[in-house]
């Protein structure tokens, strides 16, 4: 054996290889210095990593297999493909894809000779990011406000602009659903998760930033956002909602 | 039971699996339970296109795509959740069993949780799921020779850890190895 690979090594060190290989190996371990570090290294290295990663995992939480049950009845009742949240057919869905590509191509060609509003990236990443959760992953959460409180009071104590409470939505036909911090290039995020039936969740994220920034509609693929600023804290509403609601949230949180 | 159905027939009982291992992906339960549903959701509206073979290998193929997508674009926007923290974690594992076990697997999942994501992801695809090399590469979607390596690299990582006495060698004992 001249060569030999590191996965050879930690079959070794794993003894996972036959007698021959295995004695060839120890000859090389007695003397290539460097393959010798390497099998100490993969010999350390063997550790109870599926009792480590099971400490602590809870349970299953009962709401989701409540709901997984009740999505596999349906999709067990249906002879066709289904769709959970599409309502059109897969074929509309390929021809409105392929005019949102040629508009993407077309708007990507306009906004490259624009210029861009300060908060663009971060309010992508936000839209970006709201975009991961569907209404079925958000609608069965029970608003918890006295774990809202607690996040809030921890968050309060990075920065005292951050509000003590989440809005009451429920004028626009919110209800208030969750509350969690994020972070965007290491500044807390605070995000605040509504939730209205037929509708995607709506978020409104809080980050400390004392700039002026122009208030700002932008209309994406499946959401639209409105940047403003808060006092010191740059917000932003981001909901499958046109601009007088998102405006009328934006004033209700605060300018 | 025909092939259409029998996706969602099946999903149930594979609900706890997918459940740890998008726990162990994301760190946090909020983000494992929207990864869950998601992954859950893509499965029963994409279930015809479910070719046979292990139902297992394709929902974690699911589950890893739409993680993978996730981080690559909040990794780009330097967006991130912030998950549970270390604290609550180890909350958990100490009320376990005896206290140098306890301080062992909270060492062993702190270096397996600072490993890059994709030597992270192939750990845990093989020595904590017990999934095959093939099976894992078909999931990562890259060559067996890949995942050997990406595996390899993990492994000596965390060796070079224990040896650099961030485990203290007392709990490297076979005992506590189980």
């Amino acid at each position: 054996m001249t060569k030999i690979t590191d996965e050879q090594i930690r079959a070794w060190a794993d003894g996972e290889l036959s007698v021959e290989p295995s004695a060839a190996i120890d000859i090389l371990i007695l003397n290539d210095p460097e393959i010798a570090a390497k099998a100490a290294s993969f010999e350390a290295s063997k550790l109870p990593y599926k009792s480590a990663m099971e400490a602590d995992i809870p349970p299953v939480p009962d709401e989701l297999r409540d709901q997984l049950a009740q999505w596999s009845q349906i999709a067990e009742g249906s002879s066709r493909p289904i769709s959970f949240e599409r309502g059109a057919s897969h074929y509309w869905v390929s021809a409105v894809a392929a005019v949102m590509l040629l508009s993407v191509i077309l708007w990507a060609s306009i906004a490259f000779f624009k210029p861009h509003h300060p908060t663009r990236g971060w309010a992508e990443a936000i839209v970006s990011y709201q975009n991961f959760y569907v209404s079925e992953t958000v609608s069965h959460i029970t608003g918890d406000t006295a774990a809202a409180s607690l996040e809030l009071a921890s968050l309060q104590q990075l920065s005292t602009d951050f509000p003590s409470s989440a809005p009451d939505l429920t004028g626009q036909g919110y209800a208030y659903k969750r509350l969690q911090r994020l972070d965007f290039s290491n500044q807390p995020v605070l995000q605040m998760v509504f939730y209205k039936v037929g509708k995607r969740p709506l978020a409104i994220c809080l980050m400390p930033d004392d700039a002026k920034i122009q208030a700002q509609f932008t209309q994406h693929e499946l959401l639209n956002s409105y940047v403003w600023q808060s006092g010191k804290l740059r917000a932003i509403v981001v909901a499958e909602e046109d601009s007088a609601v998102l405006e009328g949230i934006a004033e209700l949180v605060g300018i | 039971m025909t092939k259409n159905n029998s996706v969602a027939k099946q999903l149930p009982g594979f609900l706890e699996t997918l459940w740890r291992f998008a726990y162990r992906l994301t760190q946090s339960s909020e983000t494992a339970q929207e990864l869950t549903q998601k992954t859950c959701l893509r499965a029963l509206e994409y279930q015809a296109s479910f070719g046979g073979g292990s139902l297992k290998s394709w929902l974690f193929k699911i589950m890893h795509n739409l993680w993978r997508d996730e981080v690559r674009y909040n990794a780009r926007a330097g967006l991130k959740l912030v998950t549970e923290t270390n604290t609550s974690r180890v909350d958990h594992i100490a009320s376990t069993d005896n206290p140098e076990r306890q301080m062992l697997l909270q060492e062993v999942q702190r270096m397996i949780n600072q490993l890059p994501e994709a030597q992270r992801t192939a750990l845990l695809l093989t020595a904590v799921e017990g999934l095959t090399y093939k099976e894992t590469s078909d999931i990562l979607k890259v060559p067996v020779g890949t995942v050997m390596s990406r595996v390899a690299r993990a492994r000596e990582k965390i060796g070079q850890s224990v040896l650099q006495d961030k485990i203290s060698p007392d709990l490297q004992s076979p005992r506590y190895l189980s």
